[in-house]
């Protein structure tokens, strides 16, 4: 698949060096897309979530979640081609909390505020039956395996980082690294580079097994609707009534999901877990400080991901005869004419910014580890067996292993 | 042995998977699941290799996209084609060849974009294949035996502390680790720096770096020594050598590359330029040994790879290097403008665009103290393309630039002192004018030239004498502002005048040498003191050495005669070498360079 696609990308040569009789056609360029299907993708997005929202709560039903979801992958993914997303309309956020003069389509702003709403009251609905790159994962897992709790935990910190890289990036105008890296997108478009396609494909033969590894672990969206689902009104439940502890729930989660009661720890785990929690509430701004201090040494590695800072040290490496020749950004720039002084004070400036944004990403990073660090620390007790509140994809398996839901439902019919 | 529950399972698994294979609906998906994934493999590999073909054959750059047309035989019947262009047969191979590459490659995209819904169609019906037979084949769930959950929760919690703590100190030490060992100047850095060194920041302002009065006149830093003057500070230099007896020949060593530019020499260093059509080359020569120090090729991003048209005389290296004691400039036909630092680590360089030279660019460097000065005048005075410019010496950066209404030209600019101001002198078709080499401000301006300008103006006695080609001498007082035409010319001489070499004076007496002349014409009012015809014809300018005239002719002999008001030979000296360029002359030395190689003349002890 991957490889069909970059076959498909465009390929351009030039026309033949003689006369042939063959008149080129003028370069067109398509028209832009009309606002009003913009608006009938929100009325789309909008429908999607509340119909999600009903067959996870109200309906419970897997089946209705797995229809919509497919209708999602077809809809937002091969047919809109995976754009406009929330996922990387964080990046559109963030470029216009930072760069006043950037205009952003007022359908951007409510695609990435809706899911977020409907997260807040209803869960991760939109991970469950609305998003495209969900709905790709979930439609290849095949045979889940379930991956040890630590290892969850672990991966799981990679996606504030993702975040943090994707808001430093957009924000100092850089590149949209989300929509750069979005590993599907080159099979919405059934188009793309081989190295995109080779990725992409790993993350779904993986995906044959691992159940959505790039929701669980890297999905910067995922990241923020983790923290908004905690405090979500109403969620998903494993079953309807009350939990009856027969554990038949236990395995059921193929994204490990499901937490299993637990009870208070002893006097003694109390005792050392008290002394732990304060350690590290007192380690917390050390290693965020820390952090950030190493953050702020990335700023020199990150800024030459800005386009301008990258021509700025082509251009100096010319100069100074580093490299010989020019490629096409310095021909380019060569041939306006601009002034090399003028390139180096932007260059310098947009440095500097990375200095500061580098040191902040750094420190969220920290920040984010130390959290973790934390809330690992923190024993909590549990009578049933329950839904994690930030990680569960509201994906609806765990229904048809509830025998009380079964009941129930056999009761309804 | 087998317990009695192991039997018990493995009974029901014989039953359970007898179950499936007896049930049509699962042998069905099966079946579907594994043709519709041998179907997409099949397809798959397919595609790859139709990929793998249309990608172009440049392992060294596996990043450049496919160029259908890029292909060797093509190429070669192109090139077939350049030397034979009647060559119907060919035009015929070429047109074939191409329409063939075109086909290929449109069935390439044919086949891919076929292909692709085939794979896909491939892989969702391998999909729902496999996702139904996983749902047959789905057991029961089966909670496991009961475990110490409150062990297995700090087990877990425990284990992700830790393996937490791990990643976030590996990320941080891989950090720490790559910026430790991280031995490369920061872009940032490098670019403050470069911004710092900007002419008008405070630290340019602050620290003047360039060389003083004393350190020039020491040395020959550009054209003609120190103010492009061609006078000598120093009278210990030999009057008398030969080649064929070896008789005040130090060294000979090798040029590697031809050039009509003349030797610059700094504390011991004899700088040189080369160049032809493809190569452009600086060398350091030591000074006392004629040792090759160092050679360093010139490779400057340009917008245009087009060949600069010169004439043969010319060549493609005729303007002479500078310096300013820490770095040495050159310029190229080409109009590559390159620095090196003393050590031959190159500092910078920067490519101005071809100039439009009749001839071929030979105008030489020019430095006031920080700023590297280049006369780049082009085409006709109407074609406003001449212009003069002045970069930083440190970093290539222009600080100031002014357009010039003048024709291409070939003579050199000087920087001379008046006693009140500094002004930098430039002579072209049909302007002398004067700038502040500062600021690049227009002084003064007289129109007095005509032609191909080539001989460069010197400054004597108060006055700047420029050369109208063959024709006239012409003084210019340098007290004037604005058009001084019709003010400042105090006299104009029209006899012997040369059309290449430029004039030497000693302030009292101006000496000129032409395709058969030797004159001498009075400084203050212009009057002519003598002339003598010569059987030499001269290119290289006459140097001044105390009270002597040094004239170096093409065919490398050299006479030397005294500097005044009768003509008196002293000396006649040879070289086995054609010369073309300008002597310089430092402490009990000159190095001339000759056709292919560059002499050091002194005193051999």
């Amino acid at each position: 698949m991957g490889f069909c696609g970059a076959a498909g990308a465009q390929q351009r040569f030039p026309p033949p060096d003689f006369e042939s009789g063959y008149k080129l056609p003028l370069t067109t360029v398509p028209p832009a897309r009309q606002q009003l299907y913009e608006y009938l993708d929100v009325a789309v997005l909008l429908a999607a979530l509340l119909l999600g929202s009903y067959l996870s709560l109200k309906k419970r039903s897997r089946r209705g979640i797995f229809c919509l979801m497919v209708f999602s992958l077809v809809y937002f993914g091969f047919w809109r081609k995976g754009c406009v997303c929330p996922i990387g309309a964080i990046q559109n956020i963030a470029l216009a909390f930072f760069e006043p003069a950037y205009a952003i389509p007022t359908t951007v702003v409510i695609f990435f505020l809706l899911p977020l709403f409907f997260t807040l009251f209803f869960g991760r609905t939109f991970c469950a039956a609305v998003c495209p790159l969900g709905a790709i994962q979930d439609v290849v897992l095949v045979r889940p395996l379930q991956l040890p709790g630590w290892l969850e935990h672990t991966l799981g910190l990679l996606g504030y980082v993702y975040l943090g890289g994707a808001v430093l990036f957009a924000a100092t105008g850089s590149a949209f690294i989300i929509c750069q890296y979005d590993p599907f997108v080159s099979f919405f478009r059934l188009s793309g580079s081989f190295e995109m396609l080779v990725l992409g494909g790993s993350f779904l033969v993986v995906g044959l097994f691992v159940g959505r590894a790039y929701c669980r672990f890297l999905c910067p969206y995922g990241v923020i609707m983790r923290v908004l689902s905690r405090f979500s009104k109403w969620r998903i439940t494993i079953t309807p009534k009350d939990c009856i502890q027969c554990r038949l729930c236990e395995e059921s989660c193929p994204f490990g999901a499901i937490q299993r009661p637990a009870t208070a720890p002893l006097p003694h785990d109390y005792r050392a877990g008290k002394i732990k929690l304060i350690t590290l509430f007192v380690l917390a701004p050390i290693i965020v400080t820390v952090a950030g201090r190493l953050g702020m040494e990335l700023a020199e590695p990150f800024s030459r991901m800005h386009e301008r800072v990258r021509l700025a040290d082509r251009i100096h490496m010319e100069e100074t005869g580093r490299i010989e020749g020019t490629d096409d950004a310095s021909e380019a720039f060569r041939a306006t004419g601009g002034s090399i002084a003028e390139l180096y004070s932007e260059a310098g400036q947009i440095a500097d910014e990375f200095v500061w944004g580098s040191m902040l990403f750094g420190g969220f990073v920290g920040l984010v580890v130390a959290g973790k660090l934390i809330g690992l620390t923190v024993r909590r007790s549990r009578k049933d067996y329950e839904a994690d509140q930030g990680r569960c994809l509201a994906c609806g398996r765990c229904f048809a292993y509830c025998p009380v839901g079964r009941a129930e439902r056999k009761v309804e019919h | 042995m087998k317990t009695t529950e192991q039997k018990f399972k493995a009974g029901n698994s014989v039953n359970a998977n007898d179950a499936l294979r007896a049930n049509p609906w699962y042998q069905a998906a099966a079946g579907t699941a594994v043709v519709a994934g041998v179907f997409s493999v099949i397809v798959c590999t397919l595609l790859v290799l139709n990929y793998l073909e249309g990608k172009p054959l440049e392992p060294s750059d596996p990043t450049k996209k496919a160029e259908p047309l890029k292909t060797e035989e093509l190429a070669k019947l192109k090139t077939q084609l350049l030397s034979d262009p009647q060559n119907e047969r060919l035009i015929k191979d070429v047109r074939q060849l191409d329409l063939q590459l075109r086909e290929e490659f449109f069935h390439r995209q044919s086949f891919a974009e076929q292909g692709k819904y085939l794979l896909l169609g491939g892989i969702v019906v391998f999909l729902i294949g496999i996702k139904t037979t996983a749902g047959y084949r789905k057991q029961p769930p089966k909670p496991r035996k009961n475990v110490n959950e409150q062990a297995l929760a700090k087990r877990n919690a425990n284990w992700a502390f830790w393996s937490a703590s791990v990643l976030g100190v590996v990320v941080g030490g891989v950090v720490l680790l790559s910026i430790v060992t991280d031995e490369t100047v920061p872009t940032s850095q490098l670019l403050k720096d470069i911004i710092a060194s900007q002419p008008g920041t405070e630290k340019d302002t602050a620290v003047a770096a360039y060389p003083s009065t004393e350190d020039i006149k020491r040395n020959w830093p550009r054209f003609r020594g120190p103010g492009g003057l061609g006078i000598s500070a120093y009278t210990n230099v030999p009057s008398y050598w030969d080649e064929k007896s070896g008789e005040s020949i130090v060294w000979k060593s090798e040029v590697p590359l031809p050039g009509e530019n003349s030797p610059i020499v700094w504390d011991g260093k004899v700088f040189l330029t080369g160049a032809d059509e493809q190569n452009r080359e600086v060398y350091c020569f030591d000074g006392t040994t004629g040792k090759l120090l160092w050679q360093r090729a010139v490779n400057v991003p340009r917008r245009s790879s087009k060949i600069p048209d010169v004439m043969e005389d010319t060549g493609f290296a005729a303007p002479t290097a500078a310096t300013d004691g820490q770095r040495v400039y050159a310029i190229f036909a080409n109009g590559d403008v390159i620095c090196f630092d003393f050590a031959g680590n190159r500092v910078w360089g920067r490519n101005l665009g071809i100039p439009d030279s009749a001839y071929g660019y030979a105008t030489s460097l020019t430095m006031y103290r920080n700023l590297l000065l280049i006369q780049y005048d082009q085409a006709t005075e109407d074609d406003g393309l001449s212009e003069m410019l002045a970069m930083d010496g440190g970093t290539g950066q222009t600080v100031w630039q002014k357009k010039r209404p003048v024709a291409n030209s070939w003579a050199s600019p000087i920087v001379i002192d008046t006693g009140k101001d500094r002004q930098l002198i430039t002579c072209a078709e049909p302007w002398v004018i004067s700038y502040d080499p500062a600021t690049g401000d227009e002084l003064w301006q007289a129109k007095c030239l005509y032609g191909d300008v080539a001989p460069s103006q010197i400054y004597a006695n108060g006055l700047v004498l420029a050369v109208r080609p063959g024709e006239e001498l012409i003084a210019i007082g340098t007290g004037g502002r604005g058009n001084v035409t019709e003010s400042q010319i105090a006299w104009i001489a029209e006899d012997d005048i040369p059309d290449i070499c430029s004039p030497v004076s000693n302030g009292k007496l101006v000496f000129l040498a032409t395709n058969g002349t030797v004159s001498c014409y009075e400084v203050k009012g212009g009057t002519k003191v003598w002339t003598k015809e010569s059987d030499l014809k001269f290119e290289a300018s006459p140097s001044l050495v105390g009270d002597k005239v040094y004239l170096v002719s093409n065919n490398g002999t050299a006479i030397i005669i005294e500097a005044g008001l009768a003509y008196k030979e002293i000396a006649k000296c040879r070289l086995d070498e054609a010369v073309k360029a300008s002597p310089a002359f430092v402490d009990g030395r000159i190095y001339i360079r000759g056709e292919k190689h560059l002499y050091c003349i002194g005193n051999k002890e």
